[in-house]
């Protein structure tokens, strides 16, 4: 290796210049502030944020059947149950967003006891057997349903977020789109190429 | 699923200390601490899905926000901070903290402190990874050279200057560094890295983790490193090239809302080239030896945590950790044995109360090699000690009172009690301003009581006219501990989202620091030599007044600037002074005065990142070290499916430099740091 440092060292004038050059650079591209403030992949978010993204995004990837809605602008309404974080944390994100002509509204819900007109509902509490239970009740109306918690796909909901290691991922229970699809819900293909695959029974 | 998905359905202030006591003993610091609000500036909505999912999730207690609260100077390296520095091994990382003395002495051996007491065997920083203490009870200090470790699996080191003293234990005098690995969740899917270059001349990495099942999962790891020799002053070969390897495995259990369990264990094995000067009796009166400097250690550490209710945790950690040095001068086996527990617990709205005990056993064995033996040879050590801790809420969310104390008991030594109190106030949520009084001991190293060292031969002539004369130093077992009071206070301002200043200043006050004397000479009339003896003492006293100042400003979202200074001003001398004394100037003139640090970050568009980091030190009067400035740049390119290239350079304003001169060879510095590149690939698949 004693060959690379003298070669190194020869070129040092060069070199230095070309440092002290890109330092410059730096300084003054900080400085200035020129680079364009534009959301990176690589940046980290907070998870129950980067959640809230996510549902957002699942919602803008969805089409309901035009019945679902009672007029051209009503908005698309999102119920969550539980969990205020992470309720307030979708609010934020859908704050001002709209798909089409609809506005995106979220509604909390106690359960689905007070269940009105719904297009999505996102479960951030529970355990299996409450999923069974209050999706059951949902029957086959054209509602999305996510959680991030365990149990929820193998009870019947069809999106799971889950933590991946560093990242997000997600599971989508194929059958249970199937099952929601003579309804009118339709996902984007996208969807399914991106998350695992389950079947209902695993998790 | 982890934990950390449910978590925002507990309140805020119950999740943090499991987390903190998980990632690591900061806990008692940063209790009742509530996180900054999750604002970021990304627009997360304008991402597509595939985008999202490749976003990295942060982790509440890795940002920086719960730290603005703490009453202490603590500062937080993370993954990416490590990352971006181009930082290829901890002590190196250490750079990265305000205020933290960090020298490299040769290719492979570096010289870590704060405020003072610099050495390649400094005795008063406790360094502790996942709560295991990195530690040699023979000079009560860390060997950084054996410390190879996975990098990329690091997730964040902790700094504290000053004393830690009333939660941890022997050491903590003048900073904690700990350093906090990832869980086994956090690296899932396979790791390759590889990268060579002039003076790491290859590192090859691999870990590969999975998720066994929701609340199960794994990682096991290896790593390579070869290592080039440094230089000599005069343009030779230091010889002191190294090579190391390390395998380990680390598993992680969790039952999100009760128990948490990890287990983590490591082999590694070095190999340098070591060279020695050995005095002996005869002419030439010393011997130079040229040998292979070689340690094989291990560990393996398990931690448990139980979550009683929403506010207490009681959590047990236990490890075994052992090592086999055979060193050219002195050989060490060694096998230490630690048990902890600790209790964290809520009581009303107010308090936070934390009380713990630990128990650690250590055995020794100093085969002996040369002109330096240990008299024992063998011993078995016992430290006993345990902590309390309250933290008080005088108002809510503007003045906290933390109140504790650690004792400690050491065989031969009475026991240390170690109190401390700290008051944080928050005037307004942006600003923090601190202050904290504590006691630390540092209790005598086995070297320093039992060691018997031949440090040099007089040739007949310069002493005495006729006879060889010889520098014995001899320990001393009724040696007493270092005291330390230290007054610190701080301030932090998080001026904007995109602002935040930080500064401290540390007065530390010093009795019965360690001292070398010279005894009455005597004739050894058996090996027919002078014998000029030499002891430690505890004869030293006085003040260091230290302080940093940083700042960290983003103006773009894609760029980060990062700029830090710190003094250092030490007032110390001999209780009595005698002519020759080379203790003070030991003690504080291996530390630079003033250092200073400015980073800059950008995130290029293309994926490109661009991080140059220049950084000043003055001159190390006692080690003839003239001050420096340096630059370190890093280039990386994201290739997208999951790779990744970089090119580091270090040194990079000069051909070579010298940072440290080890007392051992008078001061002067025996190796110079050369100019480096590095360039590294790495695959995420």
């Amino acid at each position: 290796m004693a060959f690379l440092t003298l070669h190194f060292s020869r070129r040092w004038p060069r070199l230095r210049r070309l440092l002290f050059g890109c330092l410059a650079l730096s300084a003054t591209l900080l400085l200035c502030g020129i680079l364009e403030d534009r959301a990176s992949a690589g940046e980290p978010a907070p998870e129950t944020r980067l959640k809230a993204a996510l549902i957002y995004r699942f919602t803008t990837l969805a089409e309901w059947p035009a019945e679902s809605f009672p007029s051209p602008e009503a908005p698309v309404l999102i119920g969550v149950i539980g969990r205020e974080p992470l309720e307030e944390a979708i609010r934020g994100v859908v704050d001002g967003k709209r798909i089409g002509a609809r506005p995106i509204v979220v509604v909390a819900k106690k359960d689905l006891a007070d269940v009105g007109p719904l297009h999505v509902l996102v479960f951030a509490e529970g355990t299996k057997e409450v999923f069974e239970e209050q999706l059951a009740r949902l029957g086959d109306k054209p509602v999305l349903t996510l959680s991030d918690l365990p149990g929820f796909t193998a009870a019947g909901g069809m999106i799971r977020l889950r933590r991946d290691g560093p990242r997000m991922n997600f599971d989508i229970n194929i059958r249970a789109l199937r099952q929601a699809e003579p309804a009118g819900l339709k996902l984007n293909p996208q969807i399914l190429k991106l998350g695992r695959i389950v079947e209902g029974d695993d998790d | 699923m982890s934990p950390r998905t449910r978590a925002p359905r507990k309140p805020r202030h119950t999740v943090l200390p499991a987390k903190a006591l998980l990632s690591g003993l900061v806990a008692p610091f940063l209790g009742g601490v509530v996180s900054a609000a999750e604002s970021g500036g990304t627009d997360l909505t304008r991402l597509t899905l595939a985008e999202l999912l490749e976003v990295p999730v942060t982790v509440v207690s890795r940002t920086s926000s719960p730290l603005n609260q703490v009453a202490g100077a603590v500062h937080v390296i993370t993954q990416d901070d490590i990352r971006r520095s181009g930082s290829q091994s901890l002590a190196e990382a250490l750079r990265l903290a305000p205020g933290m003395e960090v020298a490299q002495v040769n290719s492979a051996n570096w010289a870590v402190a704060s405020a003072g007491f610099n050495d390649t065997y400094a005795n008063k920083l406790l360094v502790l990874r996942d709560g295991r203490s990195l530690y040699t009870p023979l000079f009560s200090g860390t060997y950084w050279n054996q410390q190879t470790t996975l990098l990329p699996d690091v997730e964040k080191i902790e700094v504290v200057l000053g004393p830690g003293a009333s939660v941890w234990g022997a050491n903590a005098v003048n900073g904690v560094v700990n350093v906090v690995s990832k869980s086994a969740f956090d690296t899932t899917g396979t790791l390759v890295q590889a990268g060579g270059g002039n003076e790491l001349l290859g590192r090859a990495s691999v870990r590969s983790g999975s998720l066994i099942n929701e609340n199960l999962a794994f990682r096991v790891y290896a790593q390579q490193d070869v290592q080039d020799d440094s230089a000599t002053p005069s343009g030779g070969r230091s010889h002191d090239a190294s090579e190391s390897t390390l395998g380990g495995f680390r598993l992680d259990w969790r039952n999100p809302d009760e128990a948490e369990f990890m287990l983590n264990g490591e082999l590694s094995r070095t190999a340098a080239e070591a060279s020695a000067v050995l005095p002996q009796f005869t002419s030439p009166y010393s011997q130079s030896v040229r040998a292979t400097d070689r340690s094989f250690s291990g560990f393996i550490l398990g931690r448990w945590q139980r979550h009683f209710s929403q506010t207490s945790t009681l959590s047990l950690e236990a490890y075994y950790d052992g090592a086999r040095v055979d060193h050219p001068v002195l050989s060490e086996k060694r096998d230490t044995g630690e048990i902890g527990l600790q209790y964290v617990t809520e009581i009303g709205d107010t308090q936070r109360f934390s009380a713990g005990a630990n128990y650690r056993i250590t055995s020794d064995d100093y085969p002996t090699t040369g002109a330096t033996f240990l008299n024992p040879q063998s011993a078995v050590r016992q430290l006993p000690s345990a902590f309390l801790q309250d933290e008080i809420t005088l108002v809510a969310d503007q003045l906290v009172l933390t109140l504790g104390t650690k004792i400690e008991g050491v065989e031969g030594n009475q026991a240390e009690l170690q109190p401390s109190a700290r008051l944080a106030w928050l005037p307004t949520k942006a600003v923090t301003l601190w202050v904290s009084v504590a006691r630390a001991a540092r209790t005598p190293s086995r070297a320093e009581q039992n060691a018997s060292a031949l440090f040099g031969v007089y040739p007949p002539g310069t002493f005495d006219p006729a006879l060889p004369a010889v520098v014995i130093a001899t320990g001393d077992p009724n040696l007493k501990s270092e005291h330390l009071v230290a007054i610190e206070t701080g301030a932090r301002w998080q001026a904007s989202d995109t602002l935040s200043f930080d500064v401290a200043g540390h007065s530390h006050l010093y009795d019965n620091l360690r001292t070398i004397s010279p005894g009455t000479p005597y004739f050894d009339q058996v090996n027919s030599i002078i014998v000029l003896p030499q002891s430690p003492a505890n004869l030293m006293h006085g003040v260091i007044w230290s302080g940093e100042a940083g700042v960290q400003w983003s103006p773009t979202a894609r760029s980060r600037l990062r700029a830090s200074y710190s003094i250092f001003q030490p007032h110390l001398e001999r209780d009595q002074d005698f002519a020759g004394s080379q203790d003070v100037a030991i003690a504080v003139d291996r530390s630079p005065r003033h250092q200073a640090m400015l980073w800059g970050s950008l995130d290029l568009p293309g994926s490109v990142e661009f991080d140059t980091r220049l950084r000043y030190v003055s001159a190390l009067t006692y080690s003839s070290i003239p001050a420096y400035w340096e630059l370190d740049a890093r280039i990386g390119w994201k290739l997208g499916n999951g790779l990744e290239f970089a090119l580091i350079g270090k040194g990079l304003l000069h051909s070579t430099h010298a940072e440290f001169g080890d007392s051992q060879y008078g001061g002067s510095p025996v190796s110079v740091i050369e100019r480096s590149v590095f360039g590294q690939i790495t695959w995420r698949f």
